[in-house]
């Protein structure tokens, strides 16, 4: 499986946190897992106000532990950049893809993230200023960064 | 806010141009450096640290140990180099930090957050007219967990917030392409605590700005439009960072300091021998590093001016 050889399989303990937890590319990999016969744990992260139980969660993990998340780009956003707040960093985790074509994108001027972009080049639509998607990834963001457009 | 032409860091050693690994060893290892333009820098750093903390300021929670660290680690600099101007002073766990400049007492308990209006390291930049990059050290790959950012030269420390050494350099050119970033991180990774490492990074701003953020390069940057021959001596600055690292003893992360310096083309041109040098550069950068900076907009009035300019032996044999 293609997903699987993109993971970090040679940690001591992994943590699911998803909120998809019927997703079949993350029940493969618990799958296999298990096969391995690695701890893990899976946290189901519907709403915000979970955000207690998550920092709890990555409180409680053993040095090592490996996060595998997958939710939408709003919740993958809160999760990672509470992970990151809690001493975790970008090679700790792996996050299941969105659609390679779909890009979510971070205004270079306002901040404000705009999910599921397929154009290369849009107005903001909450500062009005063209910009240019660029291929610059933000771990923190799940985004990419957009490009101001002078011209 | 351009320097005086005294002060100025000028960055070109060789005639051509070419990305290296320019640090040299410092010695001693200072972080900062104070200029004659210290007051109107810190006005300026503390007004726009005050209207977007958002765009200058950030930190994660677990950089707090190393910003303690650097905080004590600038100030005792400052009161050692700067006797005049700063004195630092420890009575157990109490410091006192005096900046005689501007007339200010700061006096704080050693790692406690309650003692400060700031978070150490927003209170350290508050004193140097550098911007504080602290790059926490994980096995070797560093992050960037703190910073406060005032002149940034068309980026944005929001975004670059948590990104390691090579994600932050993706827009760079040619730096996916060679392993140029790799040896550059192996480099950093080498150095020993208590060392620093100075380098010169240069690109040019048409505007005598010294805070050209990403977040408002639609209002400066549109600028770039505007650049003729008869005006690009007035409107061009040769823009300097003089970037130090310094590796910190007790946490192990890493301090990034950038202090920038401007000076306009037409002050340059008083100095024939920058001019030449800033011509020879010009006239063998690459395209898409000439895009990068910026330049490619006013490449060919900037090109003519100075031509006309230079020495008239090196004037002949323009590179394209
Ligand atoms: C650890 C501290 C460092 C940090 C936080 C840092 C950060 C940055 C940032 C934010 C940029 C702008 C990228 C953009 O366009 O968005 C940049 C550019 C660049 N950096 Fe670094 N950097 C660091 C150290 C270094 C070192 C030590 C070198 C080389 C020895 C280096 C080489 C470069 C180069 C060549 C550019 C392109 C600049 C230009 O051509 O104008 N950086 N860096």
């Amino acid at each position: 499986m293609v997903v699987i050889n993109r993971i970090n399989l040679n940690r001591s303990s992994y943590l699911a946190i998803t909120d998809q937890p019927d997703d079949p590319r993350l029940q493969s990999i618990l799958e296999e897992l298990k096969t391995r016969k690695k701890t893990f744990q899976t946290l189901v992260y519907s709403q915000p106000t979970n955000k207690v139980k998550l920092k709890k969660a990555l409180l409680d993990q053993t040095i090592g532990c490996y996060l595998l998340i997958g939710a939408t780009p709003i919740n993958v956003r809160e999760i990672v950049q509470t992970a990151l707040e809690y001493h975790f960093t970008h090679l700790d985790m792996f996050i299941f893809e969105d659609e390679p074509s779909v890009k979510h994108v971070f205004c270079g001027c306002c901040h404000f993230i705009h999910d599921n972009v397929e154009a290369s080049r849009f107005v903001c639509k909450n500062c009005g200023q063209l910009i240019e998607v660029s291929d610059h990834f933000s771990h923190y963001y799940h985004a990419v960064l957009g490009f101001p457009n002078i011209q | 806010m351009t320097t005086r032409i005294q002060d100025f860091p000028f960055p070109f050693t060789q005639d051509s141009y070419e990305y290296t690994n320019n640090s040299t060893q410092l010695d001693p290892p200072r972080c900062v450096t104070m200029t004659s333009g210290y007051q109107t820098e810190i006005q300026l750093k503390r007004n726009l640290i005050q209207e977007y903390p958002e765009r200058c300021y950030r930190s994660f929670h677990h950089s707090i140990e190393a910003q303690w660290e650097i905080l004590k680690l600038i100030m005792s600099e400052l009161a050692f180099y700067e006797p005049d101007h700063f004195s630092f002073r420890k009575k157990g766990k109490e410091f006192q930090f005096n900046n005689h400049i501007l007339e200010e007492e700061v006096r704080f308990t050693d790692r406690d957050l309650s003692s400060v209006d700031d978070e150490p390291l927003n209170l350290a930049g508050k004193h140097v007219q550098e911007d504080l990059i602290l790059m926490g050290d994980r096995d070797g790959t560093l992050f960037l967990d703190a910073g406060q950012l005032c002149f940034p030269s068309n980026w944005s420390l929001a975004f670059v917030f948590g990104l390691d050494f090579k994600s932050i350099h993706t827009p760079v050119p040619r730096v996916n392409q060679t392993d140029f970033i790799d040896k550059v991180e192996r480099f950093i990774k080498h150095i020993r605590p208590g060392m620093a490492w100075e380098r010169k990074n240069w690109s040019v701003t048409i505007t005598e700005k010294l805070d050209t953020p990403l977040e408002t390069f639609p209002e400066w940057g549109k600028h770039r439009l505007e650049v003729t021959e008869e005006n690009v001596e007035e409107l061009l600055h040769l823009r300097v960072e003089v970037q130090r690292l310094h590796r910190l003893p007790q946490t192990n992360d890493v301090l990034f300091t950038i202090h920038t310096y401007l000076l306009s083309l037409k002050e340059m041109a008083t100095k024939k021998d920058w001019l030449t040098r800033f011509f020879r550069n010009i006239d063998t950068l690459p395209d898409d590093i000439s895009e990068y900076k910026g330049i490619a907009y006013y490449k060919n009035p900037l090109m003519n001016y100075l031509e006309k300019n230079v020495s008239k032996g090196w004037s002949h044999g323009r590179h394209k």
